[in-house]
């Protein structure tokens, strides 16, 4: 056998990380499509419950900003990841909040006079445990299911948190769909190699 | 005496929803439905319900949000020909029904505007029956007084924004407490006026509007899980009607948990059966059986016994709701056809 060509080890080990993936692909993609169905179902039975009217996107706001991108690397594309922006330390959430005072009068006096009388309050306690709360209610504010009421039901946030976590899981699907491709052009090589 | 003098001024009407009643779709219809197997066979199903001159035209593929608002569109003209041929005093009370569609109205329009949302979109959007002339000035609103003192002073809603006047902002809480508020008012409102009333109305709106409101305080209690509703705020909005009111609302309005709610509503027979088998979790799967459409079967069940009476308004408003629960059925139908799940579509609530 020459050095060239490539030994059945190599690539038994190609097509078993390739037929790896494959699973982990068929595998994820079952898992997001039944979490993406329930949770259009959970959709559909929060319309049915709060009414059509109050669940739909005339009540999207006139500011929505995504809170997750997917970041590509067109050069890399298996390294895309999905991107949150926290919403307690973007800048542009600080010119929203700008804004907000500008147009919504005393809203934000009143969650100020909450957030101060708070820390009046947490005078004593240790400074780092008022930064996770002021966070927390921040983010909380932020949150696109108040576009629809403070008191929605149980379904929708239950929609919510299924769409949320298939998006992590569609981005892993497309990161190893090209990673496959990528292991398919290399065993596809090494065979050729291996070709008398 | 009602009797003698009824028909006079209420007996057309009450044969023409009594027509009405009589178009809603049967038990065998809703079978049909439920075997199409896209939203273009649905289409075809209801061209034999009333429904067939408002979906006549809209174009294939039809979505659920269409569906929807063509289905009320027929709702809402039928409704309107009833306003159109009343006089009083039978007109107050279709008016009174129209007061909860005003107060969704304005909810949606301060909320829209919160959001900076475009006025004439907004509008649009609004529910037909709950129209009322000053409306679009809510738009330029953002406090409670402004709110009241230029738009909602000369409306019908003026009585109920007097427990509201409290909540200074619009921001989502007090929006959202302003509009159980509101709901609260009104239902009240609406109760007095029908004892008013006399028999048999009196009996018959009683036992729907305090279901109403048992279900608006469940719902109030399960929905604020979670969120910066206080339980002293919660308490507020519960409405001082009903069997609950007032020993469960009171233990309701301390409870942090659905299994809380499940244990105090098992202690009260007319609750105990509603609560067999359901499940009370955030999400169900299959064909488990939810809260809600327990109170759906029930109320389903009252506003039917309503057309055993005559001589009565109750009439109106239970055709009204039933015609709503009908709607409800439709769409859930077209949802599950249209994601494929067939396998839940059974879950709506028969009317005959």
């Amino acid at each position: 056998m020459s050095e060239s060509t490539p030994s059945p080890a190599l690539i038994d080990s190609q097509l078993l990380e390739l037929f790896g993936c494959v699973a982990e692909y068929q595998q994820l993609r079952d898992s997001s499509s039944s979490l993406l169905r329930q949770s259009f179902f959970n959709l559909a039975q929060a319309k049915r419950s709060a009414g059509y009217q109050w669940i739909s996107p005339d009540l999207y706001s006139g500011r929505a900003r995504a809170i997750a991108t997917v970041s590509i690397d067109e050069e890399h594309p298996v390294s895309m990841r999905v991107v949150r922006n926290n919403s307690h330390t973007g800048s542009d959430d600080k010119q929203e909040q700008d804004s907000d005072k500008d147009n919504a009068d005393s809203g934000l006096r009143r969650r100020g006079q909450r957030s101060s009388d708070e820390a009046e309050d947490e005078e004593d306690s240790p400074g780092d445990a008022e930064k996770p709360a002021k966070k927390q209610r921040a983010a909380a504010g932020n949150d696109p299911l108040l576009w629809f009421g403070m008191l929605v039901p149980p379904a929708l946030k239950s929609a919510q948190s299924g769409f949320v976590s298939s998006l992590d899981q569609l981005v892993r699907l497309a990161q190893l769909k090209h990673r496959i491709a990528q292991q398919q052009l290399a065993l596809q090589e090494i065979m050729s190699a291996a070709a008398p | 005496m009602n009797e003698i003098y009824f028909n006079a001024y209420a007996g057309y009407l009450e044969g023409v929803v009594r027509g009405y009643r009589d178009g809603l779709i049967t038990a065998p219809q809703y079978l049909n439905l439920t075997q199409c197997e896209t939203m273009d066979d649905l289409k075809l199903q209801l061209a034999t319900t009333d429904y067939a001159s408002f979906l006549q035209n809209e174009p294939s593929p039809m979505s659920t949000s269409t569906l929807s608002a063509r289905c009320t569109d027929a709702l809402v003209a039928e409704f309107q020909y009833l306003q159109q041929n009343a006089a009083e005093p039978i007109s107050k009370f279709l008016d009174y029904i129209t007061y909860g569609y005003m107060i969704d109205n304005v909810i949606l329009l301060i909320t829209g505007t919160l959001h900076e949302r475009d006025t004439h979109d907004l509008l649009e959007k609004c529910h037909p029956l709950g129209f009322f002339d000053t409306m679009p000035a809510l738009c330029v609103a953002t406090t409670v007084q402004d709110l009241y003192s230029t738009v909602l002073v000369d409306s019908p809603l003026a009585g109920y924004f007097r427990e509201c006047l409290s909540a200074e902002d619009l921001n989502e809480l007090n929006i959202e407490i302003i509009r159980n508020t509101l709901h609260k008012a009104y239902l009240e409102d609406f109760y007095a006026y029908c004892q008013s009333l006399g028999e048999p109305t009196a009996s018959i709106m009683s036992e729907i509007l305090k279901l109403e409101a048992d279900r608006r305080t469940v719902n109030i209690t399960i929905n604020s899980f979670g969120t910066d509703l206080s339980k002293d705020d919660r308490a507020k909005l519960y409405p001082r009607l009903g069997n609950m009111y007032p020993e469960a609302q009171t233990r309701l309005a301390r409870v942090d948990d659905v299994d809380q709610v499940k244990a105090i509503l098992e202690q009260y027979s007319e609750y105990k059966t509603i609560l067999a088998g359901v499940s009370l979790g955030a999400s169900t799967g299959g064909n488990d059986v939810t809260l809600e459409d327990r109170f759906f079967v029930r109320e389903v069940q009252f506003n039917k016994d309503s057309f055993e009476q005559q001589f009565h308004y109750g009439v109106f408003y239970s055709w009204l709701r039933l015609k709503e629960q009908e709607i409800r059925n439709v769409v859930w139908v077209a949802e599950c056809i249209s994601q494929q799940q067939k396998d839940k579509i059974n879950n709506y609530t028969s009317i005959y």
